[in-house]
């Protein structure tokens, strides 16, 4: 008896396959204001409240005077999935003014600013406060804080401003474009 | 009587299949030729990757690991995840070695996508190819040394290394790449590694604010070659 056997303990393999496998969703772009705090106020009384939505804040004080000053901060958070580019802008009746305007339209000096932290003091407008890059982007679940300081200008004889109201706003923006490409 | 008779019928059955089965044993035999064949492949698989993009890193799940693809010695599957916008990109880079037994061919990656939304034609794809080299030999400015900067201000302050090279590096050259088969000879490793990299990116004209999901599979082809 003649046997013979062909046997195998291999499987051909004349090719094989590597493979990235990319999930891929999209970004949502949502900045929030989460909380305010007044670092300086030498006025008789401001409203400050935020809107139910988060996404904007309002100020009001009815009585300024020469030499009225406010030294607000504002915690901005970035609570969506995209990083954002930041970036500020001052709108009069819908329309966007230079922060310059505001001293000839109204007495008011205003400088604003990105920072990301209150410097090595730890207290707001001393100086050392740490500057937020906004050629950088603020990450999803960071935060960013938002420094306006607003001093009413006007001399005692400017008695055209007297009785007078006036409103602008503080248009903030976050955006995930513009990084650009390689 | 009849018991007896049929215990004996029973019995003689039963002593004559021994008595047959100890003389086969003895006056019979078997010759057996076994022969094994063990078919060589080819087996290539990704040692190292790098996912590169502003928005890398904490903005990226992905799979495997850095660790775990060190305890894993290479994988042939790698999976990542993350939210992206107009603009966005990556850079995939691969160090893919042939640990075969045959000697292959890499080719260009094929692309299939789950695309629910129609966004797939708003990608940007290309490939770049370098090498081989042995394992050991594959150059670190074409893969070490490729960094991209992130667009986290808070890395704004970071600079990136003082040799660090923009993705792609020269030196592409077009596939196919020939690797040859895992081992050394006389002391010299097989040149059976390359790199790839792979450019993708979402358009950054697209404006559709829609949102959507898809899902792109890269596949690179490890071909035998031909002996």
């Amino acid at each position: 008896m003649l046997l013979i056997t062909l046997s195998s303990f291999g499987y051909a393999q004349y090719s094989n396959t590597l493979t990235a496998i990319a999930n891929l969703d999209n970004a949502e772009e949502d900045l929030r204001i989460t909380a305010y705090e007044v670092a300086y106020y030498n006025g008789y009384g401001i409203d400050i409240s935020i809107a139910d939505d988060k996404k904007s804040i309002d100020i009001e004080d009815t009585l300024l005077f020469p030499g009225w000053e406010l030294k607000l901060v504002v915690e901005l958070h970035n609570a969506g999935t995209a990083p954002l580019y930041l970036s500020s802008e001052i709108k009069h009746d819908d329309v966007t003014i230079p922060e310059t305007d505001l001293l000839d339209l109204f007495r008011i000096v205003y400088t604003d600013g990105f920072y990301d932290n209150a410097g090595t003091d730890g207290q707001w407008f001393t100086g050392d406060d740490d500057p937020f890059d906004l050629s950088g982007q603020l990450w999803p679940c960071d935060h960013v804080y938002k420094l306006e300081h607003l001093i009413f200008d006007a001399q005692l004889n400017q008695t055209e401003l007297q009785g007078q109201s006036f409103t602008f706003q503080v248009i903030i923006s976050g955006s995930a474009s513009g990084g650009g490409g390689p | 009587m009849i018991n007896h008779k049929l215990i004996t019928a029973i019995l003689i059955p039963m002593l004559l299949i021994p008595t047959t089965c100890f003389g086969y044993a003895h006056w019979t035999g078997s010759v057996g030729k076994q022969i094994k064949l063990h078919y060589r492949c080819v087996e290539a698989e990704i040692k190292t990757y790098k996912l590169l993009s502003p928005w890398d890193d904490e903005l990226i799940d992905k799979w495997p690991s850095d660790d775990e693809l060190e305890a894993m010695h290479g994988t042939s599957t790698i999976i990542f995840s993350t939210h992206i916008f107009p603009g966005w990109y990556v850079w995939i880079g691969f160090i893919i070695q042939n640990q075969g037994a045959l000697p292959g061919w890499i080719h260009e990656p094929n692309y299939e996508v789950t695309d629910s939304n129609d966004i797939w034609d708003w990608f940007i794809h290309d490939e770049y190819y370098y090498g081989p080299w042995p394992r050991n030999d594959v150059p670190e400015g074409l893969y070490e040394h490729v960094f991209v900067q992130s667009a986290n201000q808070k890395d704004k302050g970071k600079p990136l290394p003082p040799n660090a090279v923009d993705p792609p590096p020269e030196g592409n050259v077009p596939p196919p790449i020939y690797l040859e088969s895992y081992g050394s000879e006389g002391g010299e490793h097989s040149t059976d590694s390359m790199i790839m990299w792979i450019f993708l990116q979402l358009d950054p004209n697209y404006s559709n604010e829609d949102p959507f999901s898809i899902e792109i599979s890269i596949s690179i082809t490890v071909e035998m070659a031909a002996p």
